[in-house]
């Protein structure tokens, strides 16, 4: 057991107080995501209980985006281009969940953010005028420490964005100065809540002008506990028997993105845990972690070696728990980042290492005697007509479309990125305002 | 969906079913486009297919099965006369690029790159002048790439020399310069230099042979299963993985289910019954290896729980199979050396989840496998793990993805076996390593650098695959990973050296019956 949960990465930005609210919040949300499961839940967290043969589970996955690997497995470009490209809507069309007001609804307020969704993100810095790389940038940082940072400490916030991304960093830079809503809650009623003045997650200092932490819809802490309590859930298929293939349950139980190297990953090695009679957990310090980086197929020139770019900023790699990391050459080396190579030709993409970077939570399990709580399908997947290695979460009565034999692949000229602001003009209500930390 | 009629007469032959010709001689040649597509009319009439070879195995299997001959024996059951001259070829991306031909390096980045471009991707040496580093290879180094990779391959030695003789007298009236010639030879009970059988798992190959489809590629020594939603077998072990993944122009594999196939996209006609071929020649220090354990062992014996192990435990566990090819997951104890029946006993095991006893169509019970999803039984690091994981999820998604990541292994020793006590010859032997694959980068290349050479993927806390693996020396070493209980004690042993060294190899594009046409037809 442990007294309190510590900041990820046991990173030191907190004093006691904000610290202790930080250990609040964790696990409350681990009380949360605990309360929605029976009794019988495999769920549980090292403050309330633990065991002493408690056993560590690390589970790695690629930090590349899978889906685009699924989409382009040859136009490899093409994947790194679109990848790095900033967007107000995922590949699927779905914006962030931010809103302004409209008579009285609420429609999309179209927020900039990165379209990588395996718990890792990074940026290419590039000089303004030579458009040269000057870094790139990698974080595993969830927006939620980040914003319990603003409301801690605004002026840490600010010193952390200047040390680390540019001195230009202005206080207005980071808070919103105009009403956008989140769905919030008050006295257990789901209530607009407006973020103007508040730290804007979305800021262009942590999009389009640079990196601090996560950025896409789905890459949060609060959906990742709720992922692993999902994942304690064992279940059952039509037939009657206990799924465990991955990709099955994943489908079945829909507590995650279907088309990602992570959620199936995660929530597989959990129910695994749990199917072999555990009660499992995310280890303290709770946090998403950029594991290792291959540095092997990057050769710099003029005898600098790989490990001498690659500098963990804040967290730490000996134990598997890196926050951020830069790759950069040594000052006053003298040669620019495209002078290094990568699998055999110049770096133009920070993409490129990307496909070298595994993630990684740190899971824990110990043996838990009884039967786990089990359940039935909520879902299937369907393949999607268009690009038919990438599938789509459908509804269990629903008829999945019809599959061409033969796929058309989009030319040069007519494709059309699919992050699209689409959804701009639906209105919704108050009530239909998603959760801002979405797991889908 | 039914499985497609594969084009027999256009496939080449080492693709599928492969030569597996006791004797082989690579030969790599280099030279102008011209002198190129000289030689390529030459060989033309000469190249084998698919249903040539698959013709002739299956003869040869059915004459080993009634005469209870295995491995190189059961050649010279059905060999008669002359002995068979069997050939086939591959190209590199630069003389399909002076033709004016993009399709293959569009279709995989690394084959355009190269070998020597991707080498340290692979794990090689960053280092000129370190054992290794591609500027010392024998074949393939960065200033003399082959333009031409000849495979030919004979149920006779002395008709594979004349062969040989013949074709190359053929390369250099075209005008091309030899680059490279080795002799390959299977060597008894289909061993690899380190004394381990070799070969024992490939993919089963979906689709059939004949006009009207009546002969499956991959005999199907299972009844089909009704079960729609797990791999299917075509031997115990054998998952059936549909064609594409390997030869252009076919269905591929579903990443997201183990069945259902994945619609083949538009593909370029030169493309289509091709695929790509990885060759490395790998030299093997078996000195250093047999030493290297010696060393590794006494690491792990100081761990209390592990005192009672000895050196063919040990190699045994960092192969995930006996010297007789009997996976650890099922003879934990000790090596049975044959099989109590057929093959099919040593590969009818996963690693997550238990396999269950089944009987062939021919009547053969062959038991069942434990699941070892903690790595008890085959550590992670082991290298048939490492390499073909199997049923288990890895950092690339669920397991149904990790059906994408197979190769047709089509290599053959080089050099003369080690003897007992020989650690410290110098001579030159190893694997002349060669696959077939769609995507290069896709599967060749992504198992290599992704899942051997890395201490955490693609199940975890594994270890490297210390085996086979590259990790550069400087960055500690090669690392494996045992434990006799789930919970731990996790014990990591860790060696610096290496006993596999690449000293060769290229990227090459094998072309179908078709594409050589028109490979040919550009010379208008």
């Amino acid at each position: 057991m442990v007294a309190s949960f510590g900041a990820p990465a046991f990173i030191d930005d907190l004093g006691p107080g904000p610290l202790a609210a930080w250990s609040a919040k964790v696990h409350g949300w681990f009380r949360d995501a605990q309360a929605g499961l029976p009794a019988s839940g495999r769920l549980y967290n090292m403050i309330d209980s633990e065991a002493p043969d408690a056993a560590h589970a690390l589970i790695p996955w690629n930090g590349f985006p899978r889906k685009f690997t699924l989409r382009w497995p040859t136009d490899v470009e093409r994947r790194w281009q679109t990848a790095e490209t900033i967007v107000t809507a995922d590949m699927d069309g779905r914006p962030a969940p931010y809103f302004r007001r409209q008579g009285t609804g609420f429609v999309p307020r179209l927020l900039p953010f990165r379209d990588q969704d395996e718990y890792c993100e990074w940026h290419t810095f590039r000089g303004a005028e030579s458009g040269e790389i000057e870094r790139i940038v990698f974080t595993s940082e969830n927006p939620e420490y980040w914003q319990h940072l603003a409301e801690s400490d605004e002026a840490l916030l600010l010193k952390l964005y200047r040390d680390l991304i540019s001195t230009d960093v202005a206080r207005e830079d980071l808070f919103f100065n105009e009403d956008v809503f989140i769905r919030g809650f008050s006295n257990g009623q789901v209530v607009p809540l407006n973020l103007n003045g508040k730290y804007n997650p979305l800021n262009r200092w942590n999009t389009h002008n640079g990196i601090m932490h996560l950025t896409h819809p789905a890459n949060s802490l609060g959906a990742e506990i709720q992922l692993a309590a999902d994942a304690t859930v064992l279940r059952r298929s039509s037939a009657g028997d206990l799924i465990a293939d991955d990709g099955d349950l994943i489908c079945c139980a829909a507590y995650g993105g279907v088309n990602r190297s992570s959620d199936p990953t995660i929530g597989g090695r959990i129910n695994e845990l749990v199917r072999g009679g555990n009660a499992v957990t995310i280890n303290d310090p709770v946090g998403l972690y950029i594991g290792e980086i291959d540095l092997q197929p990057i050769e710099p020139p003029g005898g600098i070696s790989a490990a001498d770019c690659w500098k963990v900023v804040r967290g730490n790699g000996a134990d598997r728990m890196i926050l951020r990391a830069e790759f950069a050459l040594p000052e006053g080396s003298g040669f620019r980042l495209e002078d290094v190579f990568v699998g055999g030709e110049p770096l133009r993409f920070g993409a490129q290492l990307a496909e070298l970077v595994t993630v990684v939570i740190h899971g824990r399990g110990f043996g838990k005697a009884g039967q786990a709580p089990t359940a039935n399908c909520e879902a299937k997947c369907c393949r999607r007509p268009d690009i038919p290695a990438l599938q789509q979460l459908a509804d269990l009565d629903g008829v999945c479309p019809d599959i061409n034999p033969v796929v058309e692949v989009p030319g040069e000229e007519n494709f059309v990125l699919t992050a699209t602001d689409r959804d701009a003009d639906t209105v919704i209500s108050a009530e239909e305002l998603p959760n801002p930390y979405s797991r889908v | 969906m039914p499985e497609p009629v594969l084009r027999a007469n256009n496939i080449q032959a080492n693709v599928a079913p492969g030569l597996r010709m006791p004797h082989q001689q690579i030969i790599a040649l280099g030279g102008e486009l011209a002198a190129v597509r000289r030689l390529v009319v030459q060989l033309t009439p000469l190249v084998t297919y698919c249903a040539e070879a698959f013709a002739y195995h299956e003869e040869r299997l059915e004459i080993a099965k009634q005469t209870a001959t295995f491995g190189r024996e059961s050649f010279t059951a059905i060999t008669s006369g002359q002995g068979r001259r069997w050939l086939n070829f591959a190209i590199g991306a630069r003389p399909l690029a002076d033709a004016g031909i993009a399709a293959p390096a569009q279709a995989d980045r690394s084959f355009a790159l190269g070998l020597p471009a991707r080498s340290t991707t692979l794990g090689d040496p960053k280092q000129a002048g370190t054992p290794g580093h591609k500027s010392g290879w024998v074949v393939g180094a960065p200033d003399a790439p082959p333009d031409l990779l000849l495979i030919l391959g004979s149920d006779r030695a002395d008709t594979l020399l004349d062969f040989v003789d013949n074709v190359l007298l053929a390369a250099t009236t075209a005008g091309l310069q030899l680059l490279y010639s080795e002799t390959g030879t299977r060597l008894e009970n289909d061993e690899e230099h380190f004394g381990f059988r070799d070969g024992i798992s490939q993919p089963g190959v979906r689709g059939t042979i004949g006009d009207d489809g009546a002969f499956p590629l991959t005999r199907r020594k299972l009844a089909p299963s009704t079960d729609n939603t797990s791999p299917e077998f075509s031997a115990p072990g054998e998952v059936l993985v549909w064609p594409g993944e390997f030869i252009f122009g076919y269905p591929m594999q579903d990443p997201n289910h183990f069945r259902r196939p994945l619609p083949e996209s538009a593909v370029d006609p030169f493309l289509v019954d091709g695929s790509f071929l990885v060759f490395r020649r790998l030299r093997q220090h078996v000195g250093a290896f047999r030493q290297a354990v010696r060393d590794l062992l006494a690491q792990l014996t100081a761990f209390g729980e592990f005192n009672d192990v000895n050196e063919d435990w040990l190699q045994a566990r960092l192969v995930g199979r006996w010297p007789s090819g009997a996976p650890v997951q099922v003879f934990k104890d000790a090596d049975p050396r044959d099989p109590p029946g057929s093959l099919d006993r040593f590969n009818n095991f996963a690693f997550r989840n238990a396999v269950e006893q089944v009987t062939t169509v021919e009547g053969e019970t062959i038991p069942g496998a434990a699941s070892d999803s903690d790595g008890l039984l085959c550590p992670f690091a082991a290298h048939i793990r490492k390499v073909n994981p199997r049923d288990a999820r890895t950092n690339f998604g669920p397991a149904t993805q990790t059906q994408k990541l197979r190769l047709l292994r089509r290599g053959i020793p080089y050099g003369a076996p080690a003897k007992n006590g020989d650690d410290d010859d110098a001579a030159d032997r190893g694997l002349l390593f060669i696959s077939y694959q769609r995507s290069i980068r896709g599967q060749f290349e992504l198992l290599t650098q992704d899942w051997m050479n890395s201490p955490i993927n693609p199940e975890g806390s594994t270890g490297h695959d210390v085996l086979v693996g590259q990790v550069r020396l400087g960055g500690g070493g090669r690392t494996g990973v045992f434990a006799r209980q789930s919970a731990g004690p996790f014990r990591k042993i860790m060696t610096e050296r290496d006993w596999i060294e690449p000293t060769g190899g290229g990227y090459f594009f094998a072309p179908s019956r078709q594409a050589i046409n028109i490979f040919l037809a550009e010379i208008t």
